[in-house]
């Protein structure tokens, strides 16, 4: 995911409660927090834990990067999004607000 | 053998992309993929076996087309066997897309419809399987009045409860996804910097 293209579809419709929770998979947090910082991301930042704790590949299976998921209100996973080219952030505005 | 055939050029691309990943589809090709990371056995078993799973549903789109339906169908069989399903129980390799556009083939509209419906829903490649639902869904149904609703019913009835998990955030603070979540519409994003 492009995190700062998700930074405005955050302010838009998070008083509507959309939440975005971004994971950062290798633990460098060092590069992670300086991104987060030149790029003003205010949404959740979380970090991957290590070894036997990591979550990313044994229990969401990602092995590729950037992927997705869009959660509806009842925990569902409703769409999911391998990638993000230039205008994705269309479709994924349109699928926001078909869950919110 | 050439007369039987259905398309050869989709034949001999879909071949050679089966031929590729089985070359690699060993512990020592992946490794060799990539020499500066450490991989688990386990981990390792799982990565070597999608590349298997993708070599064999590549082999069943090849041998459709080449015009061996049956075998075609059972090579599918096999590459669901092997397995390597995504977090959200699609095969991560082209399979549906290849099973599905088979089975529209030849004229299983029903069974069509339920691969390409989850692979539109929930696979790699969404978009590319959901040109082919249109085109079964239009098949079985006449026109296209009611797709849409189709796609969302498929979305709801496959949709996979998300686990809850906790993580740190860069305060150091604990931080549960079923506390941020709950009620909410949220988007789970996975990334690294580059």
């Amino acid at each position: 995911m492009e995190l700062p293209r998700l930074q405005p579809l955050y302010e838009q419709y998070k008083d509507q409660g959309f939440e975005v929770i971004a994971i950062e998979a290798k633990r460098d947090t060092e590069r992670a927090t300086k991104f987060i910082e030149e790029n003003g991301l205010t949404y959740t930042m979380l970090e991957n834990a290590e070894d036997d704790a990591e979550i990313v590949g044994s229990i969401f299976k990602v092995r590729s990067f950037p992927s997705s998921f869009l959660i509806d209100r009842d925990g569902k996973v409703m769409y999911f999004h391998l990638g993000f080219e230039a205008g994705d952030e269309e479709h994924l505005e349109e699928e926001i607000k078909t869950l919110l | 053998m050439f007369e039987t055939a259905i398309d050869l050029e989709e034949w001999m691309v879909a071949d050679e992309h089966s031929l590729a990943a089985l070359e690699v589809a060993t512990p020592e090709a992946y490794r060799a993929d990539y020499p500066d990371r450490e991989f688990s056995d386990e981990d390792l078993a799982e990565r070597v076996q999608r590349r298997q799973a993708t070599a064999l549903a590549y082999d069943g789109w090849a041998t459709y087309n080449m015009g061996d339906t049956e075998l075609a169908f059972e090579r599918f069989a096999a590459a669901d066997d092997v397995g390597s399903v995504s977090y959200l129980g699609v095969p991560n390799t082209p399979l549906y897309t290849f099973w599905g556009r088979a089975a529209l083939g030849e004229g299983d509209f029903d069974s069509a419809i339920e691969f390409l419906g989850a692979e539109a829903a929930f696979g790699n490649d969404g978009s590319g399987a959901e040109v082919y639902l249109r085109e079964a869904y239009a098949a079985k149904n006449g026109d296209e009045e009611g797709f849409d609703e189709l796609l969302w019913a498929t979305r709801n009835e496959l949709a996979t409860t998300v686990d809850d998990f906790t993580l740190l955030d860069y305060e150091g603070n604990e931080i549960s996804m079923a506390n941020v979540r709950t009620g909410k519409v949220t988007l789970l994003a996975f990334w690294f910097p580059t």
